[in-house]
């Protein structure tokens, strides 16, 4: 098999499947020649040839050529040519081959016939990558979804392979934590599938499994093929129950090579501020909340220089008014929001080189970007380098190399989220009457007024502090695949990941609460973890009953491997702050050492047949055994099975009559088990924590018990139903993707609550059930075609829930104050009702509560005269039902405008940013409905009047429903314009092959009620903190030019 | 050769595919240890014996509220002292007005922080229990179960005077099938009690009365138990005079000892550290292990010149101006800088700054107040408290009023130090011992859990003792009552137990 292969294969997967098919095809030409000896005895027989070629000239191997009507037929050659014995009376052959537009050849008095065959557009697309291989878009009865590199690279400020994803695929969401480059931003497909495990899908790279997506280049990537279903993800078994995200790198293509460089410049812009207090109204504040204790300001007393103006007189004595006070007024009037922001500057660069001949191919890149945040100084870089070898090195084997090296680093020094000194909150809680430095060159502090609270000048912290950050990262793959038979193979990977974190921190001399009396305080960590694994499988496609049912059969097994260290030490107490954290020694107190191992293996065995039936009934099963080491003895093998059947109704005879309508409809369903092995390592065994405590000022050892282990602990397994319906109308001009799931999690794996009387808080369990019910659907749909206007309109839309079907009867805390009770959706909001205040006519109401006029009245539902556990209601919950994208695009010529909305509803955001800009009016600054504070004026607020902080009642901040918003909200996401230079100036050009330039506009507007910096947020991590709004770092409105071009 | 190549990774492949071992899967742990394969040897049973201290320490604990550690809690609960900072939360303000709410975070804290102690204390007596003879030497094995009974009764102690009946719990815990436990009687938990302090005092009767490890001692054991007793002669159970003159017996031993001493100054109360004076105490390191008190006892709000280096994260709890007034006239103890002060040299020594008020001076530490880090010690017991038990204990025995000598001398030891000039009495009544605890050991998580033993209050206008029940002291917004003198069953615990249950 040495000969050509086509000229314009689209890529090595593809060809393997030509490749395989080919094989089949050669056997099955076998068989059918013995079908059509016992013919010819029958009818009277002519012989016919001919060849097959592309539009190319390149011969087309395997293409199958028929009688229509009948079993007659054969398959081409190497070279492309074909002989066959037909009937006398045979009028029309039929010509057919993966990827090319089916044939009829007429057949006429000649003996030799030409076929040209002309690549089918549709179809050449439709090749999806399942995991272990490819399938024919056509032949799948799973749910999968793919995202080709020029959608995924459609917005050029997307950050990550995440966020290009956004709004790309029904049923999966982009979770993104922060507007922060490089903050956390992850993936959820189909809802959320677990409590207390993982809830990521596993990201697998050119078959890689358990690749961080964060260090992939979406310009390097040519598709994204998302595995919905248990059908499709029960193929990776124990790893598969949050769905897969199939990454395929981009190859080189056979012919001339080319250089492409991609260029992306971008400016961001702080879009929404929060409506914070200025400085007069932030002393009407401190007017009121003075005036309700019946004190005076203290710098209408003494007077404060400082941060007021006086009233003087001509010579400099200072003026009283009526009541006998100092008449003042702000000095300062400092705007926080748009001191600390600024225009940040995005650099994406990437060159990829790519060549290919007939054996080999390769594609290359080098790939450099950079992303100032808007919070001034945090930003994020990597730097990465991607090769992809292919090379056909025997006629049986098939090699591929694909390698990803490169680093990244950020400075995080901005902390949202923070408890402690955070440049965010601080931003949004220093006084506006301080200013960023006073005259004489110090800075002002948040505590500088009476009553506020301490607090670090937000500046400051950015200009000395650093947080920062840097990972150096690799993934080696190698691949081969040997064809044993012609309708065997086996494939062997293996493969390397490593990757080495750092983080780095000093904060210099003399900042409040971080550095004030340590003198300089440096910390440093060390993170280090490689993983092994190596993948095995055969393959075996053959076709049976005339080649009427092709089956494909995978048969595997996996070692994966996992090993991290971690290290920590840091110092304080330094006389010199140039060191930074390089020169740990050059501190004098040093910080307790730490260090940590955590190693993880798993073992698995796997199965699976595809069937296709008259090319309309499709069957599928899987069958994967996974055996975790963290998991108990008595279980540590899970089984996990799959079932998926589909039928392409249009190809049926009936059918026929509607085709001119509705020209594809498919039925598919499934039903699979999937499981989740992501807890922590170690939690079968009991364990003893351990540390150093004082004693007579000497540090000595000590352990205590940690961890209860439960040595039963075994699989949590997702069961899930699909249905789906995949149609297209008026010859594809409208495409209509759709499914039904319902996915119910069960032996949850969870962290249980234990009474403390055991001397534990909780233990790993397995409990339950909970379910996610979702309905997704994608329509494409060409509004317009022709040959110069086209307008496409894409509509992505999902919906989500997650109920909680059993718990034992138990109410389990979810966080944040949320609850899952049995029959309620999951993680629900369980707040008090603030009914508003107590009025002036409630006084003695108000009393049996131990409170006053003035004072937050909640709703007491039981009656009982006290506000507890009782009086908390369920309040809906942060997990948007819907999410709705759409896309319009128009091209005209070279150019192209994409409209990129989208509408996310029926979720509430628990906004503490917000409700502490409310409740903490003397030691912070407030947002401006504050204002709206009771007085005996203005009883019907949901505000409680200001009072100083001696009050029992200053800062009332029990968690209730005045805390969550409507988190609904319209974004125009994207709105982007770019031309392509046509091929006629191109050719002028010469060496230029492709050039287009761009420009779009990234988040350009946020229609919402919410009143914090956006309404896709959340806190601590992003498994329950979603729609948590705690400082969180604002998104910005960003700007991008792009500019391609290849030679 | 392909046919060979082929057929060679055939055999290959199959191999390994149909590999498989049992030790690729299995978990080799190199961070921690299993307490399953414990009490191997000596250093093993002094670790963990360690971490039973480490829950001692657990009332310097707060949340991200500043001034909120859980002793200053207890110091709400009499309702003597009061808050210059906003709460944060309503768990403090719950402690004014008597209302204190089961989802009240302090309940559940120091419930956990009993619990996991005593859970700990139980695997190490099992684990002590079990060893192989040799792997311990008899000394060591006594030493380090006589501080494990002492801990467990010690946190047994905490748990029964905040909660009353609990359950009591003596074996480690194995897997989850039972864990919904019952309550044990008040009576039952004080008998464990006192059991545990007799068997540590045992095992403890040939060792040193004092050391300066920090360690719990035989005198830190005679002391408690000495405590114990007098409380169990006192409410709830009031076992009366057999248990008063068991207390009184009790701290006699630690009084004759003669190894404990008053100190001459009220300021080496704040200096030295485990000896003299100082019967246990929690023990802390600046860098290591700071000590929270100073910064959080500062005045609030800040006065205009810094007077220590700390956070100014002060106005936690300060002592209100009516029970500063029931201190006799002359008492040094009300002079500026003993326990109280109002004013202090400021940080740059530029003089005096006034702080706007009234601050409690016990637990300033000069060393935080130039470094900005406290590693002063917390004094759980001190030997004036046990002078204190000890003639209360003789006076509550003689009917009220005792002229025991030895009592007396405890008693005056005390007082003379506050009052000098005052002549030593010829007898002295319950009442008398009681003031002087107000006194004496104010703001050192004593007051709270002498109140509800004795169920009497210090009148903060008249100085004398009155009947707790129906007293209203200067902070709080309600008169006590029976239901005030027990903290709630946690809210966690009552959702997963439903065995805690208060009639």
């Amino acid at each position: 098999m040495k000969r050509k292969q086509r000229a314009d294969a689209p890529g090595v997967f593809s060809e393997i499947v030509k490749l395989m098919l080919v094989l089949m095809l050669l056997l099955c030409s076998g068989v059918e020649a013995k079908a059509s000896s016992n013919l010819i005895s029958q009818q009277t027989e002519r012989t016919i040839s001919g060849v097959v070629t592309d539009e190319n000239g390149d011969p087309v191997i395997g293409a199958t050529i028929v009688v229509k009507g009948t079993a007659i037929g054969t398959t081409t050659d190497l070279d492309g040519i074909f002989t066959l014995k037909i009937p006398t009376d045979v009028k029309t052959l039929q010509v057919s081959y993966v990827g090319m537009v089916t044939t009829e050849l007429t057949i006429g008095d000649n003996a030799q016939y030409n076929v040209v065959m002309e690549p089918d557009a549709v179809l050449m697309e439709d090749l999806v990558v399942i995991g272990y291989g490819t399938r024919s878009k056509k032949d799948v009865s799973i749910a999968v979804s793919s995202v080709k590199s020029d959608e995924l690279n459609e917005r050029p400020s997307a950050f990550n392979i995440m966020e290009g994803i956004a709004g790309k695929v029904a049923g999966v969401t982009n979770i993104s934590m922060s507007g922060r480059p490089g903050g956390a931003s992850s993936l959820r497909v189909r809802g959320m599938g677990s409590i207390n495990a993982g809830k990521d899908p596993i990201y697998v790279l050119d078959g890689v499994v358990g690749v961080d997506p964060n260090i992939i280049n979406s310009a390097n990537v040519e598709s994204i093929d998302i595995l919905k279903d248990a059908a499709a993800t029960a193929m990776y078994g124990a790893q598969g129950s949050n769905g897969v995200v199939l990454i395929t790198t981009k190859k080189g293509k056979k012919g001339k090579g080319s250089i492409t460089y991609d260029g992306k410049m971008g400016f961001g812009f702080m879009n929404r501020k929060l409506d914070m207090l200025n400085a007069d109204e932030y002393m009407e504040v401190q007017r009121r909340s003075y005036a309700y204790s019946g004190q005076t300001m203290p710098h209408l007393t003494t007077a404060d220089e400082k941060l007021f103006y006086y009233a003087k007189d001509p010579s400099g004595n200072y003026q009283y008014d009526d009541y006998g006070l100092l008449i003042a007024s702000p000095r300062y009037n400092t705007n926080w929001q748009e001191e600390m922001t600024r225009t940040a500057i995005s650099n994406d660069h990437i060159v990829s080189f790519a060549s290919g001949n007939d054996d080999t191919s390769v594609y290359s890149s080098v790939a450099y970007q950079n992303y100032e945040g808007i919070i001034k100084s945090s930003e994020y870089e990597r730097i990465s380098g991607t090769v992809n070898v292919n090379s056909k090195i025997k006629d049986w084997l098939l090699v591929q190399l694909v390698g990803t090296v490169g680093s990244q680093k950020g400075n995080n020094n901005d902390m949202e989220n923070s408890f402690g000194q955070g440049a965010i909150r601080n931003m949004i809680e220093m006084p506006p009457i301080v200013p960023v430095k006073y005259e004489d060159g110090t800075w002002g502090r948040k505590g500088d007024y009476k009553y506020s609270e301490e607090g670090e000048n937000p500046l400051l912290l950015l200009q000395d502090r650093r947080d920062e950050w840097k990972s150096n990262f690799s993934v080696f793959s190698l691949n081969t695949t040997l064809d044993i038979t012609r309708k065997l193979t086996l494939t062997v990977q293996g493969d390397y990941q490593q990757n080495n974190r750092k983080g780095m921190s000093y904060a210099k001399a003399g900042l409040l609460d971080v550095s004030e009396n340590n003198g300089g305080y440096a910390d440093i960590s060390n993170y280090d973890s490689q993983k092994l694994t190596n993948e095995n499988y055969f393959t075996y496609t053959d076709a049976y009953f005339n080649g009427q049912l092709s089956s494909n059969f995978v048969l595997g097994a996996s070692w994966y491997y996992t090993h991290s260290e971690s290290s920590s030490s840091g110092s304080e107490q330094y006389f010199d702050d140039s060191f930074d954290y390089h020169n740990l020694s050059a501190g004098t107190t040093w910080h307790e050492p730490r260090s940590g191992m955590n190693q993880n293996t798993m073992n698995s065995y796997y199965f699976r047949m595809n069937h296709s039936f008259r090319d309309r009934y499709l069957l599928g099963a899987t069958f994967r055994a996974d055996g975790a080491s963290n998991f108990g003895m008595n279980n540590k093998y899970g089984y996990f099975p799959s079932l998926s059947a589909g039928w392409r109704i249009s190809e049926e005879s009936f059918f026929q009559p509607l085709l001119t309508f509705v020209s594809q409809a498919k039925l598919r369903t499934s039903y699979g088990i999937v499981g989740n092995a992501s807890i922590p390592n170690y939690r079968t065994i009991s364990q003893y924590g351990n540390g150093s405590t004082i004693f007579n000022k000497e540090l000595t050892s000590y352990v205590t018990l940690s961890n209860l282990g439960n040595k039963d602990l075994k699989w949590e397994s997702s069961h899930q139903f699909n249905i789906g319906l995949d149609l297209s109308f008026f010859n594809n001009r409208l495409e209509v993707i759709m499914d039904y799931y319902t996915k119910s999690t069960r032996d949850l794996l969870f962290e249980k609550q234990i009474p403390i009387t055991t001397g534990y808080a909780t233990t790993w369990t397995n409990l339950g059930e909970i379910r996610n019910d979702g309905f997704e659907a994608t329509i494409t749909s060409r509004n317009i075609h022709t040959n110069d206007f086209l307008w496409v309109t894409d509509l992505v839309y999902s919906t989500n829930k997650v109920k909680t079907i059993d718990i034992n009867g138990e109410t389990i805390q979810t966080g944040n104050n949320t609850i899952a009770r049995e029959g309620i959706d999951w993680a629900s909001y369980y707040v008090y009702k603030r009914l508003g205040t107590w009025g002036l006519a409630e006084v003695e109401e108000a009393a049996k509560y131990g409170k006053r006029p003035g004072d937050i009245k909640y709703e007491d539902v039981n009656g009982d005269y006290k506000i507890d556990e009782e009086d908390r209601q369920l309040m809906g919950n942060g997990r948007p039902k819907g999410n709705l994208s759409m896309v319009n695009t128009f091209k005209y010529k070279g150019f192209s405008l994409m409209v990129d909305l989208n509408y996310v509803y029926g979720f509430k955001i628990m906004s503490i940013t917000h409700s502490m800009g409310e409740n903490r009016p003397l030691y912070s600054n407030s947002v401006n409905d504050i204002l709206n504070a009771w007085t005996p004026e203005n009883q019907n607020t949901m505000v409680a009047a200001l009072r100083l902080p001696s009050d029992p009642f200053f800062g009332e901040n029990e968690k209730d429903s005045h805390m969550l918003h409507k988190g609904d909200f319209l974004r125009i996401r994207n709105v982007g314009l770019s031309y392509s230079l046509s091929p006629n100036v191109l050719n002028w050009l010469g060496e230029v092959n492709n050039f287009s330039l761009g420009v779009s506009v990234e988040n350009l507007a946020l229609f919402t009620k919410y009143p914090g910096f956006d309404t896709e947020m959340g806190t601590f991590n992003t498994d329950n903190g979603q729609s948590i709004d705690f400082y969180s770092y604002p998104r910005p409105t960003t700007v991008t030019a792009n500019m391609k071009i290849t030679f | 050769m392909k046919k060979i190549y082929s057929n060679i990774s055939w055999l290959i492949a199959l191999t390994v595919i149909l590999t498989s071992c049992d030790s690729f899967l299995e978990e080799k742990p190199m961070t921690f240890l299993n307490p399953d394969q414990y009490y191997q040897n000596e250093k093993q049973v002094f670790a963990a014996v360690n971490g039973i201290y480490t829950y001692v320490d657990d009332i310097m604990d707060s949340d991200i509220e500043p001034g909120s550690q859980s002793f200053i809690f207890l110091e709400f609960m009499h309702g003597y002292g009061e808050r210059m900072r906003g709460s944060g939360t309503q768990d403090l303000t719950q402690a004014n007005s008597l209302l204190i709410a089961d989802n009240n975070s302090y309940v559940q804290r120091f419930w956990e922080t009993a619990y996991r102690a005593i859970e700990n204390c139980n695997s190490i007596i099992e684990g002590i229990e079990g060893m192989e003879e040799g792997t311990i030497s008899e000394a060591k094995k006594n030493q380090y179960l006589a501080e494990t009974y002492f801990l467990r009764g010690y946190f047994y102690f905490n748990l029964v005077r905040l909660y009353g009946p609990v359950p009591l719990k003596l074996t480690p815990t194995r897997d989850v099938s039972n864990t919904a436990i019952e309550l044990s009687s008040i009576e039952d938990i004080y008998t464990r009690i006192d059991a545990d302090m007799t068997n540590a005092g045992e095992l403890m009767e040939d060792m040193d009365w004092t050391n300066s490890s920090g360690r719990v001692t035989k005198g830190t054991v005679k002391s408690m138990h000495a405590k114990v007793l007098l409380t169990m002669a006192g409410y709830p159970l009031q076992k009366g005079i057999e248990y008063y003159n068991k207390a009184y017996n009790m701290a006699k031993q630690v009084y004759n000892s003669g190894k404990y001493i008053c100190f001459d100054s009220y300021g080496e109360l704040r200096t030295v550290e485990n000896a003299g004076e100082i019967i246990w105490s929690i023990q802390r390191e600046a860098d290591n292990a700071g000590n929270p008190l100073h910064s959080s006892l500062l005045a609030y709000p800040a006065p205009v010149k810094a007077v220590s280096a700390s956070a100014a994260y002060g106005g936690a709890i300060t002592v209100t101006r009516m029970f500063f007034d029931t201190y006799p006239e002359g008492d040094k103890r009300r002079e500026e800088r003993e326990f109280y002060y109002t004013e202090q040299e400021a940080l740059d020594k530029s003089g005096m700054v006034d702080l706007g008020g009234l601050y409690i001076y016990k637990y300033w530490d000069q060393n935080a107040a130039e470094i900005g880090k406290s590693g002063a010690n917390f004094t759980l017991l001190r030997y004036a408290d046990l002078l204190l038990m000890m003639a209360e204990a003789k006076a509550q025995a003689d009917g009220g009023t005792t002229s025991d000598a030895d009592a007396i001398e405890a008693y005056y030891t005390v007082r003379k130090r506050a009052l000098p000039l005052e002549t030593r009495p010829t007898s002295i009544t319950v009442d008398k011992v009681l003031q002087e605890r107000f006194w004496e050991l104010a703001f050192e998580n004593q007051t709270w859990f002498d109140m509800v033993r004795t169920r009497k209050a210090l009148h903060a206008v008249t100085g004398q003792m009155v009947n707790m029940i129906g007293y209203q002291t200067p902070t709080h917004t309600a008169p006590f009552t029976e239901a005030s003198l027990l903290l709630p069953y946690p809210i966690r615990e009552k959702r997963l137990n439903s065995n805690l249950k208060r009639d």
